[in-house]
């Protein structure tokens, strides 16, 4: 078994002239399987690897293996590592790997249990029985999983820092059949204590989405507000990140550019980053450059408070790292987008004219900031009221002027990959549909 | 490369009339990153191990480790019949295949692995280097190496070992004016030796900038109904995307596909012939057995309209009552093999036509930068990198941010021409969490009336 102890007494005993970094992933996922009212898979996946980082002269490698069994095929790694270096390494800035410690305590792990595997699978087949029997309910599909992680890592410079979390997720997908009409719809939730995930609930969402698409058509081509799901909201939010990436201002690549300390949104949207929330797996105490994270504005009072940097994109732009090194580029911890007090039926009965986008693939160009969005689920409304699902629709707005035409932030929250974000309502959005 | 003997000892511990198979994999990779002229990432991963199944009364039962010993295969081997123990009960079903017994040597001429890496990071600069044109505001490039050693052995018979090699060179070139930030982005790959990296390689990084230039000045389009152009790039994401997952056969059994019940009938135009073909020389996509050792096989999914066959793995065709067809893949030894694309094309036509005559006012996209589908429904958007207007069958402006919106059979019946040129682009097809290369192409088609997202 590999761990810091091992890692750093071996990184004592090469005779390099370079500094070392070794990161050890201990990684296991659980899936399970139903579609109809049919088990289909059960798969256990575990994966062990360790990456060896070599900083020499300025000049930095990374060798990963799965082949890490033995005390001489690690050591084998810090040389491949070091000869890489030495011969190809990329640019990077740092003189020398870092000697803070960051917070070592933030463990997103629930208590420790073992899944029931047949007990869940009955589970999913009685809950996917249930809604096969719905009238237009042709097909289900859930997918439940349950990551387990472990990370070490240690360094030359003295650094001995571990994290454990772990995670579990469902989703549901179903598809509804009117005579030739065949639409679909679906719905997700994540947890770190699988106990806490509502299976029927998704279930439930899941064929009301399908459901409720059938008879879509497309919208006249209008002016008018959107309601954006707090689904969707968190995949805006996601590209928001890319916008405010260090590496992406400094190259030039994003809409944000000199727009720090500007008031970019309006004064109901705040987001922040919290490194530490009990219950997601995105907390953590410090960065993959193992520089401490933290708890930070992002927006607040409709103002632009920082971008993102890791080592690399704060040193070109003579900036401090802010903790956010993470999978070789700039990441976060967890997006927490501050919610208002509205449910998501107070939000319909907002809107005068618009529509309410359930969910899209599209994301806004960052460069640009353009969003030109295709309504893959979503409704029309009038005066408050749902009138009819929308298909081939596009939106289209600038996100600068998204965030600025926010008019409402609803109180219902949804959880997905360490986004917590609020549906939210914006006025003055080109709507777009079959002419 | 593997001890043949194991794939006996695994086989020896499947129970009665179970079927077994076993999966080992070697796998060597480099990366290496440029970004404005910086190199910004170099790194190495290799990975070994095996998978194996175990199919008892219809319910599976896998477990996979990086152990390459007879106590890992028999421990494995106990962990799925654990499984099988605590799922539920499945309808039983039986497996056919052709076994085949074979040990394949690579057809390269150079091993990418012998190669120093001081000279991938060379032939990587000078794909950067040669972006550098008027206009160009940066450009990032990517070189990618994964080779694949594998033996397949099953309770069937097939005991084969082959190596998938891909390389892969990506380029993305950015050009700037007063409104936005543009890019294009551009590939060469190929399942080769490294003999592939010729005089391609600053050839394409040429053509890349050119072409990003047109973006300098380009508007975004109005959205509404256009008759519309696909280049290859769009032509091949549309058969990939919205058709060749919708074939799958997976997706087919579980009611998830807008295919279901459609083997016989209509489902294009005519004048539409779609492919999934393996056995194409040196493509990214292609291989000579898949990953349950079922030999590779083109595939024709529709012919002149008529939908012909559905992509397979083992378990779907003895599902479905139809031939297995060497569809399963997995992306590594510790995945599951399920049903797969290729090199998935739209068929060239022997029509000689000006693609664009009798378009009085369209729009024409050239390749393609993201999309999604769904399946079940047909619904997608795919945006592609740029597009032209086309006014009296001339090409005319660039335009940016332009999109096709549609629904897969609506849009497959709706091609009216399609051209005699051909060609596949590659990329990395993800589903359920697995990674693996393809390409997808075809000639230039002509489609009548369809939405087209933008402004």
């Amino acid at each position: 078994m590999v761990d810091n102890d091992l890692l750093i007494s071996i990184m004592g005993s090469l005779n390099l002239d370079a500094e070392f970094e070794a990161y050890f992933d201990k990684y296991k996922v659980t899936n399970i399987s139903v579609e109809k009212t049919r088990f289909k898979n059960i798969e256990i996946k575990e994966n062990n690897s360790l990456s060896v980082t070599c900083l020499y002269n300025g000049k930095m490698s990374t060798v990963t293996s799965n082949q890490v069994t033995s005390k001489n095929s690690i050591i084998e790694l810090f040389n491949s590592a070091y000869k890489l270096a030495k011969n190809a390494g990329a640019t990077d800035c740092r003189k020398h790997f870092s000697s803070k410690r960051g917070q070592n305590g933030i463990n997103p792990y629930s208590k420790d249990d073992i899944l029931d595997i047949g007990g869940i699978s009955e589970k999913l087949i009685n809950a996917s029985k249930a809604a096969s029997s719905k009238e237009k309910i042709y097909s289900i599909r859930a997918d439940f999983s349950v990551v387990e992680e472990e990370i070490s890592i240690a360094n030359t410079n003295g650094i001995n820092n571990n994290w454990k979390g772990n995670d579990s997720y469902i989703s549901v997908s179903a598809v509804a059949k009117d005579g030739a009409e065949q639409e679909s719809g679906g719905d997700s939730m994540e947890a770190i204590d699988f106990h806490k995930l509502d299976i029927n609930s998704v279930f439930d969402n899941a064929i009301k989405n399908a459901l409720g698409m059938l008879g879509a058509k497309p919208t006249n081509s209008f002016k008018g507000q959107l309601l954006i799901d707090s689904r969707s909201a968190c995949t805006l939010f996601q590209q928001f990140l890319q916008a405010i990436n260090g590496e992406n201002i400094l190259k030039n690549r994003s809409f944000l550019v000199g727009k720090k300390d500007m008031k970019i949104a309006s004064e109901v949207l705040e987001i922040r980053e919290e490194n530490s929330i009990e219950g997601s797996f995105k907390s953590r105490g410090f960065d993959d450059e193992l520089i401490p994270t933290n708890s930070k504005y992002l927006i607040d009072g409709g103002y632009l408070k920082t971008f993102l940097y890791n080592i690399y994109s704060a040193e070109k732009m003579n900036e401090e790292p802010t903790g956010n090194g993470f999978d070789g580029s700039v990441g976060v911890t967890n997006i927490v987008i501050k919610k208002g007090s509205s449910s998501i039926n107070d939000m319909i009965r907002k809107v005068d004219n618009g529509v309410y986008l359930v969910d899209t693939g599209d994301s806004p160009n960052i460069s640009s900031g353009d969003l030109y969005a295709n309504v893959m689920n979503g409704y029309y409304i009038k005066n408050g009221e749902i009138v009819h699902p929308v298909k081939e629709t596009v939106i289209g707005i600038n996100m600068l002027d998204l965030f600025m035409n926010i008019s409402h932030v609803g109180g219902d929250v949804f959880q997905s990959d360490g986004i917590f974000s609020p549906s939210i309502l914006v006025d003055n959005v080109n709507i777009s549909g079959k002419i | 490369m593997f001890d043949e003997s194991l794939i006996d000892y695994f086989i020896s511990l499947v129970k009665g009339y179970d079927f077994g198979d076993i999966r080992f994999c070697n796998s060597d990779s480099t990366k290496i990153n440029i970004d404005s002229g910086e190199v910004r990432s170099v790194s190495k991963l290799d990975g070994f191990g095996f998978g194996i199944r175990i199919l008892h009364n219809g319910v599976w039962g896998f477990a996979s480790s990086t152990n390459m010993t007879k106590e890992a295969i028999k421990d494995s081997v106990e962990r799925a019949y654990k499984i099988i123990s605590v799922a539920p009960k499945n309808d039983k079903i039986e497996l056919s295949q052709n076994p085949e017994e074979v040990s394949l040597k690579p057809s390269w001429k150079i091993d990418p692995r012998e190669i120093d890496i001081s000279e991938k990071l060379g032939i990587t600069m000078a794909a950067y280097k040669s972006t550098k044109i008027n206009g160009v505001h940066g450009a990032v490039c990517n070189y990618s190496e994964n080779i694949e050693e594998w033996m397949v052995g099953n309770t069937l018979g097939t005991k084969v070992s082959f190596t998938n090699s891909n390389l892969r060179l990506g380029l993305q070139v950015f050009v700037k004016d007063e409104s936005a930030t543009q890019f294009v982005v551009k590939t060469i790959n190929g399942n080769s030796g490294f003999e592939f990296f010729d005089d391609k390689v600053t050839a394409f990084g040429a053509d890349a900038a050119e072409e990003a230039t047109h973006l300098i000045g380009a508007k975004p389009v109005k959205g509404g109904v256009y008759d519309v152009v696909l280049n290859p790039g769009m032509t091949g994401v549309y058969t990939h995307e919205a058709f060749g997952h919708a074939s799958e056969a997976d997706g087919i059994i579980s009611g998830m596909s807008v295919l279901e019940n459609k083997i016989g009938k209509k489902v294009g135009s005519e004048i539409v012939n779609i492919v999934d073909d393996p056995t194409i020389a040196n493509a990214r996509g292609s291989y000579t057995f898949d990953s349950e050792g079922t030999k590779a096989k083109k595939r024709v999914i529709v012919e002149n309209g008529i939908l012909k066959t559905y992509l397979h793995t083992l378990e779907t065709a003895s599902y479905l009552k139809m031939e297995p067809n060497g569809a399963a893949r997995a992306s590594g030894f510790s995945s599951k093999p399920i049903a797969r694309m290729s090199n998935t094309f739209i068929a060239p036509s022997n029509n000689k036509e000006d693609i664009y005559n009798g378009v009085k006012s369209g729009v024409a996209l050239f390749d393609f930068q993201y999309g999604y589908v769904s399946p079940e429904s047909g619904a997608f958007t795919f945006k592609s990198q740029y597009g032209r207007m086309i006014k009296n069958g001339e090409l005319g402006e660039y335009i940016r941010d332009v999109s096709l919106v549609g629904s897969t059979l609506d849009i497959l019946n709706r091609v009216d021409m399609v051209g005699s040129d051909m060609q596949l682009d590659g990329g990395t097809c993800g589903k359920e969490g697995q990674y693996i290369p393809v390409t997808s192409g075809g000639p230039y088609i002509r489609i009548r009336g369809v939405v087209v997202g933008g402004q």
